[in-house]
């Protein structure tokens, strides 16, 4: 962990989804932290030494603590059923810009070689679950099929872009389709994958310069929910301008997939440039029958390019994930690349949302969309911002959505 | 005249007759690239002047010129 004269001394820490208490024991074990105070009492400025506050709504802490403490959490962090998920100083400022490039820590999630950050933040590290028996599709610029996570997996392929084979000379299909489904335990490097087991349905839709199509997309769109598919990952767009109204066709074509029990899910778009300009959510993810996706950084901020909810009906952000400094598969011969993007944030959701479909099969379609969204870790961040919050994946069969679900 | 690229959504109650839409798409000179039949809609191109002349066919609910897409 980095202390630097930005930071006041005082650490944030989040805490697993509905664990506080447990959380708040760990903490007081790791710190001898013996004064907790509920952020009800406000005394946020004048937090002594060895205090906390406890934030029960976010499931979260902010302590004073010296830094050997303070290394303490970021340990205990990195144990395998910790209560405590991540720890960072407080910054007396905003950050405002994407994080550094930093695949060695930041993207593997400090000195955790087990899984990314990203992994760990939607909780799918400690899910029960791992999307076996779902079809997941991801619709973008193909994947690399001979990738040494991908070669001894069972992978539908089909390429709609005219005189291209699935095989993916972009990057970003393989490291999406890494994020939604890659391997539970990679050749190489930390988990990266959500739905490890998933059956992944590779549709080329974008061709390897990254250009495609409504054309395209739509064909993708039709070979997924005609094979079954119960999830589309879509991490392409095209931006939208303020006032524009959402695609007829797209949403009609959305609406016709959840009657067959697919559930789309689109990145919500690039386009802010933050603080200073916020851009409306980008075709297709504004239909109001398409999930769209923002992305957060690993200390839950917004990213800065992540498009907002300006508009109402379908023009909302759903939920965030995600999407700064995400370490996923890529093309041999690099084979793991770290970027950003709500393009990365949408393949978390996918992944999360097989993780439910596989823990009740009666979650298909819009039952599926309900229960992604109502089990929504809720953030500090505005719902025109990051919707409902992030996501996160169904921990153990007897806590889905608060009642006990038969796998 | 130059050529569009388009999408055509088949009402839902005509659903059981997509081919004969397609057909009838075509007649209106349409060159017909892609057929959607899970969800009902295809895709193609045509002259730009003979757009409103394909809105007219029966069964055809919506038609939207393609939109460039590119990765987020």
């Amino acid at each position: 962990m980095i202390e630097s004269a930005n930071t006041t001394g005082r650490y944030i820490v989040l805490l697993r989804q509905g664990r506080t208490e447990d959380g708040i024991r760990d903490l007081q074990r790791v710190t001898g932290a013996a004064i907790v105070k509920s952020a009800a009492d406000r005394q946020y400025n004048s937090l002594e030494l060895n205090c906390a506050i406890v934030f029960d709504h976010i499931g979260a802490a902010l302590i004073r603590c010296e830094i050997a403490a303070g290394n303490a959490i970021q340990m205990a962090s990195q144990e395998a059923q910790s209560n405590i998920l991540m720890v960072e100083p407080e910054r007396s400022v905003r950050a405002i810009a994407i994080p550094s490039h930093s695949p060695a820590n930041t993207a593997q999630g400090g000195s955790d070689p087990t899984a990314t950050w990203g992994v760990r933040a939607c909780g799918a590290d400690h899910s029960d679950y791992t999307g076996q028996g779902i079809r997941l599709a991801v619709l973008d610029t193909g994947i690399d099929l001979k990738h040494q996570d991908f070669a001894q997996r069972q992978i539908e392929s089909r390429s709609f872009v005219a005189g291209a084979d699935v095989q993916d000379a972009n990057g970003h299909g393989t490291h999406c389709a890494g994020i939604a489904a890659g391997n539970l335990k990679p050749v190489a490097g930390p988990r990266y994958g959500v739905a490890g087991q998933a059956h992944l349905y590779i549709g080329k839709v974008l061709g390897n310069d990254g250009s495609g199509g409504d054309g395209s997309v739509l064909d993708g769109i039709d070979w997924a929910v005609g094979e079954g598919c119960e999830i589309i990952s879509l991490s392409l767009g095209s931006p939208a301008k303020e006032g524009d109204s959402y695609s007829p066709i797209f949403e009609e074509v959305a609406k016709r997939a959840l009657a067959a029990g697919t559930l789309i899910i689109a990145a919500a778009g690039n386009e802010s440039q933050r603080p200073d300009y916020i851009a409306p959510v980008s075709h297709p993810a504004n239909c109001p029958s398409i999930v769209a996706v923002a992305a957060i950084d690993e200390h839950m901020a917004i990213a800065p390019f992540s498009s907002g909810g300006l508009q109402n009906d379908g023009g909302q952000v759903d939920i965030a994930a995600p999407g700064v400094d995400v370490l996923s598969s890529w093309p041999s011969p690099k084979d793991y690349n770290t970027i950003s993007g709500t393009s990365m944030a949408t393949p978390f959701v996918a992944g999360v949302a097989a993780l439910f479909a596989e823990s009740d099969s009666a979650a298909r379609g819009s039952v599926l969309r309900d229960r992604i969204m109502q089990n929504a870790r809720p953030l500090p961040l505005s719902q025109r911002d990051a919707g409902r919050g992030l996501v996160q994946a169904p921990p153990h069969p007897a806590v889905v959505n608060g009642q006990s679900m038969g796998s | 005249m130059a050529r569009i690229t388009l999408t055509v959504l088949v009402k839902e109650t005509h659903r059981n007759r997509f081919s004969v839409v397609v057909e009838d798409c075509r007649r209106q000179g349409m060159a017909v690239e892609r057929e959607m039949t899970a969800l009902g809609l295809f895709s193609g191109n045509i002259e730009a002047d003979r757009v409103t002349e394909l809105r007219a066919v029966e069964g055809v609910a919506a038609i939207e010129a393609d939109r460039p897409m590119r990765p987020c």
